[in-house]
């Protein structure tokens, strides 16, 4: 086991921070947005935890606790994402879409040209703190919270704005400040997962939190199924695992497969792995049945 | 002042690149709401297609051209009818950048196996006319046919739009896919024919930036996706002379920024200008009307 955890131990605690990012992506897909922001967000908020540490290293002291960067990562994270919303929310989906990706490239922008507190090209080194143990934790409290957040008066209005934001407004929601709260949440998880993500690499440069990321962290929603808190979750564990496993069997060309087993699955499975729907469509089923023998 | 207008006509060049892949970019979109994240690939794809058969049997520029059209309507098409054809049935734009994202995973590691994962260059006798060379100014051949094919490709692409029968087919899908198949439109063929000139418009731009600007590789098409990006979010992607100018200015301001502010902060005013835009003229310069309803 020991062992095993040597090996797969970082594939692991990436895949785990990939699920925050792919929550942070949820949430945005649960409020009816598609958003790539949260990556930008986490790009700025990983960025202001950084540059703390390395002037604290600097001077010779200690680093501040790592729940003061987790603490200044959700909240930079937050009020990005707060402040971007007033103009982001404003444009239809399919524009909004393109800015959030636009919001992604002007982050990198900013990062190179902000070369005296970002380290420019060269970056920024960033002390690790975490351990396996604080990333699984966090994920936890996180799922808890989705979990409770599901179920609330809130979460129920996620769904109506998600479903149909007409119907929604008619029933006395009021769609866009459900979006801005989902949006700013959003960035408040993406901050928290950018804090983690940059102490996981331990090194900071513009591209480590750009594109790419965005779209794996979107894909894994999706993929895992972006109508539950679960989906994600499993979407990014298999998002990392499944190459790790192909790895010895197809060395480099596991890119491709990989590419094709997720065209693959989003074809025949487009609601993503985990489905409420289809658990429920399960269990009554297995109900019906109950009775048909009871009634026998 | 001759530097001044070398750096506008660089920035010309580089700006058709950027604008005529906004355009193939922006009409999949506008079509049908496929955010296609591989359509850069699409593009570095024409551009090794043409490197493969100039290499191996001589071909000249016009016949490779050609092949990096033909590659990249194929590519296009192929993927179209795997990767988001099943997904038709209940379109959302999110299942599309999800498969398309999958294309895109695969087509890299496929470009990246093509090239050997190199940085390779066209032999420079592949093109030698028309050379632009006085005693200040100096314009490459790829830089000149950027120059002239874009404009081109800009009139013919809106000319086809509005004027002819498949272009009304395309504009109609593109106001309601519903309303269309409801009067009589054929998706079938606004498919095929929207993928088909999208993507061999992307392969046409691979293959002369890659001339332009000597650099056969995969981040070549991603360079001008995320570029592509920018211009869409300038120009509207409603709007094939909205994309096209929003590429011309991102390509004009970059380098001419690049001249005189600093090289540094080169990405910094073509960002600038996508926030200005973002903030007052979301819709992008010619808005999204003229392309969603049929007049």
């Amino acid at each position: 086991m020991s062992q095993f955890w040597d090996i797969y131990g970082i594939t692991f605690e990436f895949a785990f921070v990939l699920g925050l990012f792919a929550l942070s992506a949820f949430l945005g897909l649960w409020s009816g947005v598609l958003s790539l922001a949260p990556i930008a967000y986490a790009s700025g908020a990983a960025y202001v935890s950084a540059r703390l540490a390395y002037d604290k290293v600097m001077m010779g002291e200690a680093n501040y606790p790592l729940v003061f960067h987790l603490f200044v990562g959700m909240v930079v994270g937050g009020f990005l994402a707060w402040i971007t919303s007033f103009v982001l929310l404003r444009l239809g989906s399919h524009y909004l879409a393109l800015a959030t990706i636009a919001l992604v490239l002007i982050a990198r922008v900013i990062a190179l040209n902000l070369d005296e507190y970002t380290g420019g090209t060269v970056g920024i080194p960033v002390p690790r703190q975490i351990t396996t143990w604080h990333i699984l934790l966090i994920l936890g409290v996180v799922s808890v919270m989705f979990g409770v957040l599901r179920k609330s008066r809130f979460g129920y209005s996620l769904d109506a704005v998600r479903e149909q934001p007409e119907v929604a407004s008619s029933l006395g929601i009021n769609v866009q400040r459900v979006r801005r709260y989902a949006f700013t949440f959003a960035g408040v998880l993406g901050g928290l997962a950018g804090v983690l993500q940059a102490q996981l690499v331990q090194y900071l440069v513009p591209e480590t939190l750009y594109v790419e990321l965005a779209f794996i962290s979107i894909a894994s929603a999706v993929l895992g199924g972006a109508y539950i808190w679960v989906g994600p979750i499993v979407g990014a564990l298999l998002y990392t695992a499944i190459p790790e496993f192909l790895e010895p069997f197809l060395g480099s060309s596991k890119n491709v497969v990989n590419g094709i087993l997720l065209v693959i699955i989003m074809v025949f499975l487009q609601r993503g792995l985990i489905d409420p729907r289809q658990f429920r469509a399960w269990s009554l089923k297995r109900k019906s049945r109950q009775t048909k023998e009871v009634a026998s | 002042m001759n530097l001044f207008i070398q750096q506008v006509l660089n920035g010309l060049a580089v700006g058709s690149a950027y604008g005529m892949f906004a355009m193939s970019f922006g009409l999949i979109f506008a079509t049908m709401g496929i955010l296609n994240v591989a359509h850069g690939t699409i593009a570095t794809f024409g551009a090794i297609a043409a490197l493969t058969v100039v290499e191996n049997w001589g071909f000249s520029f016009f016949p490779a051209l050609l092949i990096a059209i033909l590659t990249g309507a194929a590519i296009g098409i192929v993927t179209d009818r795997l990767a988001f054809q099943p997904l038709r049935a209940r379109a959302n734009t999110l299942g599309y950048l999800i498969t398309s994202i999958g294309v895109w995973i695969v087509l890299i590691a496929l470009g990246e196996t093509a090239l050997d994962h190199q940085i390779k260059t066209f032999p420079p006798d592949l093109l030698s006319w028309p050379r632009l060379v006085t005693t200040n100014i100096y314009l490459a051949p790829g830089q000149i046919w950027l120059m002239i094919i874009g404009p081109i490709s800009v009139v013919a692409l809106y000319l086809v739009l509005t004027r002819t029968p498949i272009g009304t087919m395309i504009r109609a899908v593109g106001f309601s896919d519903v309303w269309s198949r409801i009067s009589g439109v054929s998706s079938t063929v606004v498919i095929l024919s929207t993928v088909g000139i999208s993507a061999g418009l992307a392969g046409i731009v691979g293959y002369l930036s890659s001339i332009a600007f000597d650099n056969v590789s995969v981040p070549l098409g991603e360079g001008l996706l995320l570029k592509g990006f920018a211009a869409v979010v300038v120009g509207g992607f409603g709007d094939v002379r909205g994309a096209f100018l929003g590429g011309i200015i991102i390509g004009v301001t970059e380098v001419l920024g690049a001249q005189y502010v600093s090289g540094d902060f080169r990405d910094v005013i073509t960002f600038g200008l996508l926030i200005l835009f973002l903030l007052f003229r979301p819709e992008g310069i010619f808005g999204e009307i003229k392309f969603g309803a049929a007049r």
